[in-house]
């Protein structure tokens, strides 16, 4: 077994009720030795194998932030009828405490994988929330599982941003609490900047600020141009949008000041206004593991989220 | 546009953004001493590293140490090993006032350098004065602020003052204390510590009760048979044997945390938890607890002193042999107490309080022991094992809730046991815990009161302490020796076990 593994389950063509029965016998049986913490449901819902297993390596890092229980579904709505599965009770060591957490791994085949929420649902923890987790594509209103669940999505996005895949993810806002991978990934530099506009003296600068740059890769540079664009009420089509996979910079020019937010060593964002304010934060250097603990931890749709959404798309039309 | 109201920050919206110290000095009396080094900076540094504090923030040390600016900032710096760019950028506008507390050219120099602060960090005239010095420099200190005109704010501005603990030894010092503290500053200028109020678990006290339907409605005379409070600690008296011996465990931990987190079980529901809704519930409920007679002390006080034994595995020695310690003294380590409370809500209710160095294990904890059933539907032999229910609010090390209740054990017969439910505050919410002096230093400076401690709070829990140092000095209650690693003298156990009750077991 895989090291933090306590025990694990397998077996091909079941019937779901009988994987039903394992997770619970494997969620009481063992005796108390650990805590078996739960506070979240996450399902990730996928169609593509490789992104299966990306989520897997991502939900590994999860355990001691958010212990509960997580469903990997594979879909494949065109193969067979059948239903594999897998069930790991999973360790977390900290100090001085042990949690445990359970991983079901299912493979859905045929009918049950077009009613996916009928897979899922008897799966769930009672009483605890659920979230759903679409890393690559984004869901249709009916692609969606778990009835009020939080739709996390991004993380293995298939495609750059366009027009149609903006306004689908502005749908979901309107049915869903959503909360967006790549929008997290952004709040270092919305952040930086705005500590940096803290201090009510340094935001007099702000109404004579006319355009703005932003170079990064496509989802966070798209993104963070649409809320440069929402907030500070520029023009569509002000911000010029550099799509480039390194490092992300903002830039915003106004007739005599140039304010910069980039990356800094040891994973921060420094934000400055010429050479003089300059403030920094953490946080710039998180991967997918640590995004997803942070959207775990979301209470509501952003507002800034979707009003970037709204600005963002508007500029692709 | 360069004139008139700023926009506000669109830059904020969806952003959590923590709560930030407005432009402010921080003046630490007592800046070259142990809980400056040690609480403190690190505390700051924790502060500055989160954000919290502004470019406009300075601190301003002054002690009697022969310190330079320079060394002033290399102490902060060292103090604090790596913690980044904020607390470094904030260090380098430390300064540093050597001088006697008792000279007014001390004072005369801070005037000085707190206006060049002002001018060269944009602090705007904002003072919080930190006493964090030795308890007799507290009245000197504040009476010498006034006198020099750095007490009372200027126009829009704000200044404060944190006392450290203890704040006096007697009703009478503590009295005298405010009435010198009050020469110079109001009373809601002062901030009395109480760092146990900093503690998020002690703080959940009030969530638990008052966020939950299922709790409070048990709160009470009814349905609690008593109250049990431990503040257990494993550790001796280490190098502060001096310190100790003029204070003792009912000054060091009664009168202070034990009345603190007291208030906090016992209050009614405020209307809000802001600072006037919780302290002045808080008073009243003090205000509830009798006080004991010099005959009640000596059959419901316990005061005991720790011999050598055994703690964790290792062998300590006794109070009497510690560095500092007279060899003949009298000095309490351990208090048990039973006390009760006048009102409506916890008539008849005894509450239960220890509190102990050397004990076997460090651990503070709140315990309402619920009634029995009035009667029970199974054969006594099949229920045997089964306590009366309880809740237990952990504060420290372990914090959490454990709720203890009777369930039916799997098999043929109707057999019940009790079992317990467990919460740990660790395996729900990972976020790290900050330290109760990260809280209150940032309550200090953002200027919320409300974690602490009124001067009306420190006179009702003297109203209640006083006597029993008043009748120990008369003799009741002869001092019972204990040895290190038990849970206190034999006394303890019978001033419970009289009434049929038990110590639990933390
Ligand atoms: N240490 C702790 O863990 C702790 C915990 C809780 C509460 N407290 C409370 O915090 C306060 C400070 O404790 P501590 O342990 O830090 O004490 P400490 O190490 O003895 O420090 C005392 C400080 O006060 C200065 N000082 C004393 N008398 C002075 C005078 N006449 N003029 C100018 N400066 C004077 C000392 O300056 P020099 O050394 O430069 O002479 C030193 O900086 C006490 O009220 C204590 O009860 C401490």
């Amino acid at each position: 077994m895989a090291p933090g593994v306590v025990c694990r389950w397998s077996a091909e063509n079941v019937d779901l009720g009988e994987v039903i029965a394992q997770a619970e016998r494997m969620r009481s049986g063992e005796s108390r030795t650990a805590t078996r913490a739960a506070v979240v449901n996450l399902v990730v819902v996928t169609a593509e194998p490789e992104t299966a297993q990306r989520a897997r390596s991502a939900v590994g890092g999860l355990g001691a932030h958010h212990p509960g229980r997580i469903i990997i579904v594979l879909a494949d709505p065109d193969g067979p009828d059948r239903i594999d599965a897998t069930i790991e009770l999973q360790e977390t060591d900290l100090p001085e405490r042990h949690l445990w957490w359970e991983v079901i791994d299912l493979r859905v085949g045929g009918g049950a994988a077009r009613h996916l929420s009928s897979v899922v649902e008897p799966l769930l923890v009672h009483d605890l929330p659920v979230a759903a987790w679409h890393m690559g594509e984004i869901p249709s209103a009916s692609g969606l599982v778990a009835t009020g669940a939080h739709v996390i999505l991004g993380g293995d996005r298939p495609s750059d941003p366009d027009q149609s895949s903006l306004e689908a993810t502005a749908a979901l806002t309107r049915l869903r609490h959503v909360t967006d991978l790549e929008w997290l990934a952004t709040e270092p530099w919305r952040r930086a900047l705005a500590l940096l506009f803290d201090p009510p003296s340094a935001r007099r600068i702000l109404p004579r600020i006319a355009g703005a740059r932003v170079a990064g890769p496509p989802w966070r540079a798209c993104l963070l141009g649409g809320w440069l664009t929402d907030r500070l009420g520029l023009a569509p089509g002000s911000v010029q949008l550099e799509a480039v996979s390194s490092e992300t910079i903002v830039e915003l020019a106004a007739d005599d000041v140039l304010v910069r937010a980039a990356s800094a060593p040891l994973g921060r964002v420094e934000a400055r206004i010429d050479d003089e304010r300059a403030v920094t934060v953490g946080g710039a250097e998180r991967g997918t593991a640590a995004l997803l603990a942070a959207a775990l931890g979301r209470g509501g749709t952003d507002p800034a989220f979707v009003g970037a959404l709204g600005a963002a798309a508007r500029v692709e039309r | 546009m360069t004139t008139g109201e700023p926009p506000p920050n669109p830059f904020a919206i969806g952003l959590e953004m923590a709560r930030r110290a407005p432009p402010v000095v921080l003046v630490v009396f007592g800046a070259s001493g142990d809980l400056t080094s040690r609480k403190l900076l690190p505390s700051l540094a924790a502060v500055a590293r989160r954000q919290q504090l502004t470019d406009s923030f300075a601190v301003v040390g002054v002690a009697r140490s022969e310190l330079s600016d320079e060394d002033f900032r290399k102490l902060a710096a060292d103090a604090v090993p790596d913690a980044g760019p904020e607390w470094e950028r904030a260090v380098s506008g430390f300064r540093y006032v050597q001088g006697e507390y008792g000279e007014p050219a001390t004072f005369d120099r801070l005037r000085q350098v707190l206006e060049e602060v002002d001018h060269d960090r944009g602090t705007q005239g904002n003072r919080v004065y930190y006493l964090a010095t030795v308890p007799d420099q507290f009245a000197t200190v504040a009476c010498a602020l006034g006198e020099h005109g750095l007490s009372r704010p200027r126009k829009g501005c704000f200044v404060r003052l944190v006392v450290e603990k203890p704040y006096g030894r007697d009703p009478q010092s503590a009295a005298a204390l405010d009435r010198a503290v009050h020469t110079s500053f109001d009373e809601d200028q002062v901030y009395r510590i109480d760092h146990y109020l900093g503690k998020e678990t002690v703080q959940n006290v009030l969530a638990l009760r008052f966020a939950n339907a299922i709790f409070e409605p048990v709160w009470n005379r009814r349905y609690v048979d008593h109250v049990q409070l431990t503040v257990a600690e494993s550790i001796g008296v280490g190098h502060r044997g001096g310190f100790y011996e003029t204070a003792g465990a009912l000054r060091d931990i009664v009168q202070n945390h034990v009345m603190q987190v007291l208030g906090l079980t016992l209050l009614e529901p405020p209307a809000t938890v802001d600072a006037q809704g919780i302290r002045d519930e808080k008073v009243k409920a003090l205000r509830a607890v009798e006080v004991l007679s010099p005959d009640e002390v000596s059959t419901s006080v316990v005061r005991g002193q720790y011999d050598r034994g055994w703690v964790e595995g290792q062998e300590v020695a006794g109070y009497r042999q510690e560095e500092g310690v007279a060899p003949d003294s009298h000095t309490e380590t351990f208090v048990a107490m039973r006390l009760a409370v006048d009102n409506w809500r916890w008539a008849g209710v005894p509450i239960y309080v220890r509190t102990g160095k050397r004990l076997p294990k460090r651990v503070t904890e709140v315990a309402m022991a619920f009634h029995r059933v009035p009667h029970l539907p199974f054969a006594s032999s099949l229920a045997r094992d089964l306590d009366a229910n309880s809740i237990v609010v952990r504060v420290q090390p372990d914090e959490g809730i454990t709720m203890c209740f009777g369930a039916k054990v799997p098999g043929p017969e109707f057999r019940v046991r009790t079992v317990s439910m467990d919460f740990s505050y660790g395996a729900s919410f990972m976020e790290e815990t900050p330290d109760a002096y990260e809280r209150l230093l940032l309550d200090a400076m953002v200027g919320d009161p409300t974690l602490f401690i009124r001067a009306d709070e420190v006179e009702q829990s003297w109203r209640i302490v006083a006597p029993i140092l008043e009748a120990w000095e008369e003799g009741a209650a002869p001092l019972a020796r204990y040895e290190s690693g038990t849970w206190g003298p034999r006394e303890a156990n019978r001033l419970i076990e009289s009434t049929g009750r038990r110590w639990r077991r933390p």
